[in-house]
């Protein structure tokens, strides 16, 4: 098809079109009827074309549908009388079309319209709230209008009355001091009294949101505020109250799209695909509480990039205390069905946070003590034999510690030798260092510009060394007495996948996509040298998915033996000295997700990730057992999906391994059983590190936490 | 950053480039990496345990070999070329990655997709953002945009591509802005049409 000659639409077709876009992204109030009987020639074809063109709104840039308030805050700016909206007459103080009511003075604009303080019969003063509504009210909305004004809670702001005048929507309220962010701008209250205004809140909406509101055909239903925001909880006496409630219902069956009414900086992911959940609030609520105590939003930028941040993006938690995050975190779950069940029982755990508390410590072998007390009964009467036999099935016990703090997947973990500290770097390009034995961040490690690909820990645990991703490709070795950069380690051309301290702590080595593993000298900063066979370092001859990429690499106890799993499924073993390559085992054409080794560098166990040349599907499911001295491999067993993450504790014959689906595996490299366990993980795991003892496991969770698991 | 500050930087970039200095080159492939992830992350929306961290690797490090090699054998005299080649460059990363996701689901449902992809054509998708639902559809959408006329297609790469706004885009190209909203209008109604062109063209449909 040659467009270059082809005329798509007439001349005049097209100028209409152009003029109903225009007006289409200013003025709310615009009537598509008489638009079209405008151009009486043009009547059958212009509703096809409008209709085709919105069939491309997919591709519009949003951020010409927004603006930015003097507070920073994004606005929808349709319904503004500063656009072309026609100011009714007796929008004038002293004046008003409603009998009985007399404008004050203004004391708010914004995206529905205009709010005054007036006055009712016998002087009370209240709010009266004027929205303009071209073509009048239909049965639906006066229904809804019914519906809340019958609703009553102590937390909600009382509506008196509303009148449709002048094209306009009357609503007269309960008029309040000031909003909540106000309050707290002017009056600093105490994290007492700001919980306690959340616990009002979230109370009231909790209420809103139950399936008790009697319709007008009496059927019970449940009503969605859908803009909660700081501007809309209201400080009465001393108390907050939520406003606004309904309005966003009535905006938008007039509408019948969200993005009229609803404020993109506090909008939850599902509003942006024309969709609702009950925890919808609730999203809101946990913004406007980053708000209130951090004094920012999660998500900030122009429209496109605020939207992008709901629907993609990992909220920026950092304004508030480390402990809270995750509770934060799970209230903005892109998901609504991940979020919690209610707005009390969000407030509720971050009470229980409060601030410098403990964080949350499972006993997630709960069901298991349970479920084997109930078999160890049943199972007395049957005799010593089957109980052992049974004995053998359960997988060891664990304590489990979330550790909340990182504001992306955890996508590296270490563990210090004497399991004191804990250090994980992060999609969030940081790197926390936690005190396991507090089980709190202790450090925050900022100076990467991409991902956290790898981390490791000295002996000592005065020194850590972490890798980032591709276009960081830096090394950077810092100083954690001090929590300092020490130096850079630069030299690769790709991202640094695996670092490891060699035992006298005076040198390094690390491997990356970049088809190099190379040794530092850490004093200096120098590169001691090349490691046979991976020393392609020049960018140029950078290929995608070249088969010597190193994807794992781990050394012996000793730090004589170096093994490196490459893209295409070699697995190398070196001469840490000599930089020469002793052995070279051929797998198959896939890349390995995750490899373990024992302490003198003999036996190795790996897990496969996909084809080396898609990293996708078909993925060999099989997990192997290398004898890195002979060559030879033992199939160990058959995960049911891709294993992100194996573990395989150095002084132990257990295997742990963390398939991308279902549950953790247990597997006792003596006696060759399997079991499930942590059967109450409720996240993916990218990462597995742990002591020699396997007494202490730490998780790098998809979840953006880290999981310490104690096992008794 | 406007327009115009990023139109200075890619011209001072680019002339950095000229005289050799490699850090340049890798600014300027960054520009265009953080597009390549929006765009990316947008077709994937709808799919978001595709990709593991390696893939997205892959995927950048794909764009920037391809970026490197287009640096190597032409350096852009201006912004107005980089954005062209750039933008080209960023098209065929989209439509592999849209063609390899098609390819696999193909593998998988061993082929019940072309069936589907025909019963399932763009604009009759019940997708409610109205954009491209899965992966055959993205392939054609991103086939066929370089049917566009050329004038269409440069403000395409600009306000898709590179991500300008309407109002940066009308600055670039030195027309007014109501000019070009009634130009990205027809844009818009062009592509509509390409998709909507009933005749299959390429061989994975």
């Amino acid at each position: 098809m040659d467009f270059a000659q082809t005329k798509i639409l007439a001349q005049d077709l097209e100028d209409a079109l152009f003029l109903w876009e225009e007006n289409r992204f200013s003025n709310t109030s615009f009537n598509i009827d008489l638009f079209i009987q405008s151009f009486p020639n043009l009547e059958n074809q212009i509703p096809k074309a409008i209709s085709e063109l919105k069939e491309m709104d997919w591709l519009l840039d949003s951020s010409e549908d927004f603006n930015t308030d003097t507070s920073g805050q994004l606005e929808v700016t349709k319904n503004d009388f500063s656009t072309n909206q026609v100011r009714p007459p007796s929008l004038l103080p002293r004046l008003s079309a409603i009998e009985g009511y007399t404008l004050v003075k203004r004391i708010g604009r914004g995206s529905f319209g205009e709010v005054w303080q007036a006055t009712g019969p016998g002087n009370i003063p209240l709010a009266m709230k004027i929205i303009p509504m071209e073509g009048g009210l239909d049965v639906s909305e006066l229904r809804s209008l019914n519906l809340f004004k019958n609703i009553h809670h102590p937390h909600l702001l009382s509506i008196f009355g509303f009148w449709f005048k002048e094209n306009h929507l009357w609503i007269a309220m309960e008029l309040a001091e000031i909003n909540f962010l106000e309050y707290v701008q002017t009056f600093k209250p105490t994290q007492e009294e700001i919980f306690s205004f959340f616990s009002d809140a979230a109370e009231t909406i909790d209420f809103l949101n139950q399936k008790r509101h009697i319709s007008d055909n009496g059927e019970k239903i449940s009503i969605l505020h859908r803009d909660i925001k700081p501007q809309n909880m209201l400080v009465v006496g001393g108390s907050l109250k939520i406003g606004d409630y309904g309005l966003a219902r009535i905006l938008d069956e007039e509408k019948n799209e969200h993005s009229g009414c609803m404020t993109p900086s506090y909008s939850p992911p599902e509003f942006f695909n024309q969709k609702m959940s009950l925890t919808s609030d609730q999203y809101s609520l946990a913004i406007t509480y980053c708000k209130i105590l951090g004094g920012k939003v999660p998500f900030e930028g122009n429209a496109a990039e605020v939207m992008a941040g709901h629907c993609n993006r990992i909220p920026d938690l950092a304004m508030l205390p480390m402990d809270q995050r995750w509770v934060v975190a799970k209230a903005l779950e892109k998901n609504p069905l991940q979020r919690w069940k209610s707005c009390s029982e969000f407030i509720r755990e971050l009470k229980q946070t409060n601030f410098n508390s403990k964080p949350k410590v499972l006993k997630l072998n709960r069901r298991y003590l349970f479920t084997a007390l109930f078999l160890g009964f049943g199972l007395l009467g049957i005799g010593f034999f089957s109980w052992s036999l049974l004995g053998q099935n359960q997988g060891p016990k664990f304590e489990e510690i979330i550790l909340a703090g990182h504001r992306g997947e955890v996508s590296c973990v270490c563990i210090s030798e004497d399991s004191k500290i804990a250090i994980s770097g992060s999609m969030d390009k940081q790197i926390i260092v936690w005190d396991l034995e507090n089980q709190k961040a202790k450090l925050t490690l900022n100076e990467h510009t991409k991902n956290i690909l790898s981390i490791a820990i000295s002996k000592d645990n005065k020194q850590a060394l972490s890798g980032g991703a591709f276009l960081d490709n830096r090394i950077i070795l810092w100083d954690l007495v001090k929590g300092t950069k020490i130096k850079e380690l630069i030299g690769h051309q790709h991202g640094v996948r695996n670092l490891v301290f060699l035992p006298d702590g005076k040198r390094a080595i690390s491997c990356s996509l970049d088809c190099t593993a190379r040794l530092w000298d850490l004093e200096t900063g120098e590169q001691i040298h090349f490691f046979e066979y991976l020393d392609t370092g020049d960018p140029k001859n950078l290929t995608l998915g070249s088969p010597r990429q190193v994807w794992h690499m781990d050394i012996s106890e000793d730090g004589k033996t170096m093994v490196c799993c490459l893209r295409d499924g070699k697995i190398c073993v070196y001469d840490v000295e000599s930089g020469k390559r002793t052995k070279t085992l051929n797998g198959p054409d896939q890349v390995y997700s995750s490899f373990s080794m024992n302490m003198n560098g003999t036996m190795g166990i790996t897990s496969f990730g996909g084809s080396m040349f898609t990293l996708q599907e078909p993925i060999d499911l099989k997990i192997f057992r290398w004898d890195l001295i002979t060559g030879n491999k033992e199939m160990l067993m058959e995960a049911e999906s891709r294993v992100n993450a194996l573990f395989f504790p150095k002084s132990t014959n257990d295997l742990y391994a963390f398939p991308k689906q279902g549950y953790p595996i247990y597997y006792d490299l003596n006696r060759k059983y399997k079991t499930t366990i942590l059967s109450h993980l409720d996240s993916e795991v990218n990462c597995i590190t742990g002591n020699a003892q396997g007494t202490k496991l730490a998780l790098g969770c998809k979840d953006f936490s880290v999981r310490l698991l104690k096992r008794y | 950053m406007n327009e115009f500050e990023h139109s200075t930087l890619i011209n001072a970039l680019l002339a950095k480039i000229k005289t050799k200095e490699s850090k340049a080159r890798e600014e300027l492939i960054a520009h265009s990496l953080d597009r390549l992830q929006r765009l990316s992350r947008k077709m994937f929306r709808k799919h978001p345990n595709l990709c593991t961290l390696e893939q997205t690797d892959d995927i950048v490090q794909k764009l920037v070999i391809k970026l490197h090699k287009m640096l190597d054998d032409l350096i852009p005299e201006d912004t107005a070329s980089y954005f062209k080649l750039a933008s080209q460059n960023l098209r065929w990363v989209l439509l592999d990655l849209a063609r390899s996701s098609l390819a696999r689901n193909k593998a998988k449902n061993s082929g019940d997709m072309s069936t589907s992809v025909k019963n399932n054509k763009l604009l009759n998708t019940k997708d409610p953002d109205g954009g491209p639902s899965n992966y055959a559809e993205w392939t054609e959408f991103y086939e066929k945009i370089e049917l566009l006329p050329d004038e269409h297609k440069q403000l395409f790469n600009l306000l898709w591509f590179q991500g300008l706004s309407q109002a940066d885009a009308a600055k670039f190209l030195d027309i007014p802005l109501r000019t070009l909203a009634r130009k990205w209008m027809t844009t818009r109604i062009l592509i509509r049409t390409l998709l909507n062109d009933e005749t299959p063209e390429h061989g994975d449909q």
